[in-house]
């Protein structure tokens, strides 16, 4: 087997899980997302002599995957895999785990999140980066970055509060 | 740092202990109440992100990047070949190599392609129609009436082209459609490997191949398709 081949395999093996996930609750379908991986690694398979640090293969690969999906959308439209009821059905089904009602709910509650606060949030969460990191994939400033991850969370607290503010007395002061 | 301070600094980035942090939430129950729901909310955000990934994803992968290296292998062979019959060409024998093997290049990848997509043959999805309809719209087609029940819809790339690709099924089996514009074939040719057989037909923008287990369930859906004009003829 070629060096070349070796690292590739690598690649494939070390981040195809977390890039799967990154797909399915960027693209919101767990078919398409599946596609969108297949498509990543081949792009990252012609273009691996361009991959110059291995240790920022990760980030590297979201980056593939975010053009792909970007294209995606040029071409299909802003939203192309325009999410049913059935698909947050289906994401936010036991079949995806033995989830529990607050996971579920959470899940309904990210599938629900705008783009531009689910992507960073999943980039925190999933891929570990930092805000400074996340404001270079997203080519946004760090500032941003902080209020989306801020807003995420807040409208996710809210879900799981059952649609009202969180009632923590988040503005007063101590 | 009062408590509006830390409650945004916990929401941009809980997994933040920094000093102040820590301090504040010595002195403040409040704030310690909302650190405490903030870690149990980042656990099970943890677990709601952790979707279960497909059974044999990676292996899949590396077919297909092991069917892309023999393509580009073909591709070589076909660059050296095309040298070669410039050569000939030069001497006078163009009128003989008009046919090449085109023809069979496009019957081993959409069977390539096929053979490394088996994972939509099992999906249980009901794409409607107009779904399917958006699909095949940007490369010139669609049907106008239900062909069957679409179990899959995307878009794919064949060789040099992007295409749509649908896996429908009838009462005669599962057949795998794949819209190719811009490959050009004269005529229908049929193909078949081991566990496929199907056939490649002409259409206004390219081709379009219709590939499944058994020839009846191609036959099928190649009348459908005829019947809807989506074919040349």
């Amino acid at each position: 087997m070629s060096v070349r081949q070796s690292q590739f395999e690598a690649l494939v093996n070390a981040y195809s899980s977390d890039l799967y996930r990154y797909a399915v609750w960027l693209c919101r379908d767990s078919t398409q997302a599946e596609d969108l991986v297949q498509e990543t690694f081949a792009r990252a398979w012609r273009a691996l002599d361009s991959l110059n640090d291995h240790r920022a293969a990760k980030g590297w690969l979201i980056t593939i995957l975010r053009r792909e999906f970007a294209r995606i959308c040029e071409r299909f439209g802003r939203d192309p895999l325009h999410m049913g009821d059935s698909e947050i059905e289906k994401l936010s089904s036991p079949e995806f785990s033995d989830a529990k009602p607050e996971t579920i709910m959470l899940r309904r509650a990210l599938l629900k999140l705008g783009v531009e606060y689910r992507e960073p949030l999943l980039l925190q969460v999933i891929g570990g980066y930092s805000g400074e990191e996340i404001a270079a994939m997203l080519e946004i400033k760090p500032g941003a970055v902080m209020t989306r991850l801020f807003r995420a969370r807040q409208q996710l607290r809210q879900a799981l509060s059952g649609g009202k503010a969180d009632g923590r007395k988040e503005g007063t002061s101590g | 740092m009062n408590c509006i301070e830390l409650r945004r600094r916990l929401l941009e980035s809980p997994g933040d202990h920094r000093e102040d942090i820590q301090t504040h939430l010595e002195l403040c129950e409040s704030c310690r109440e909302f650190a405490s729901r903030s870690q149990a909310i980042e656990k099970e955000l943890a677990v709601a992100l952790s979707l279960e990934v497909p059974e044999h994803l990676t292996s899949r992968i590396l077919l297909r990047q092991s069917t892309s290296i023999e393509k580009l292998n073909r591709n070589r062979r076909r660059w050296w070949g095309a040298i070669a019959a410039s050569v000939v060409l030069i001497f006078g024998f163009a009128g003989m190599l008009v046919v090449n093997n085109y023809p069979t290049s496009l019957n081993a990848t959409v069977l390539a392609h096929v053979n490394s997509e088996l994972r939509h043959l099992n999906d249980r999805t009901n794409v409607q129609l107009a779904q399917v309809n958006k699909i095949l719209l940007p490369f010139g087609s669609q049907v106008l009436k239900p062909i069957g029940r679409v179990r899959y819809a995307g878009t794919c790339r064949i060789r040099n082209y992007d295409g749509a690709h649908l896996v429908v099924t009838s009462e005669l089996g599962v057949v795998t459609l794949l819209w190719m514009p811009g490959e050009y074939v004269s005529s229908s040719r049929n193909l078949s490997d081991d566990r496929f057989t199907g056939i490649i037909v002409p259409t206004k923008t390219g081709s379009v191949a219709i590939v499944g287990e058994n020839l009846e369930s191609v036959k099928l859906f190649e009348n459908r398709l005829r019947t809807l004009g989506s074919l040349a003829s």
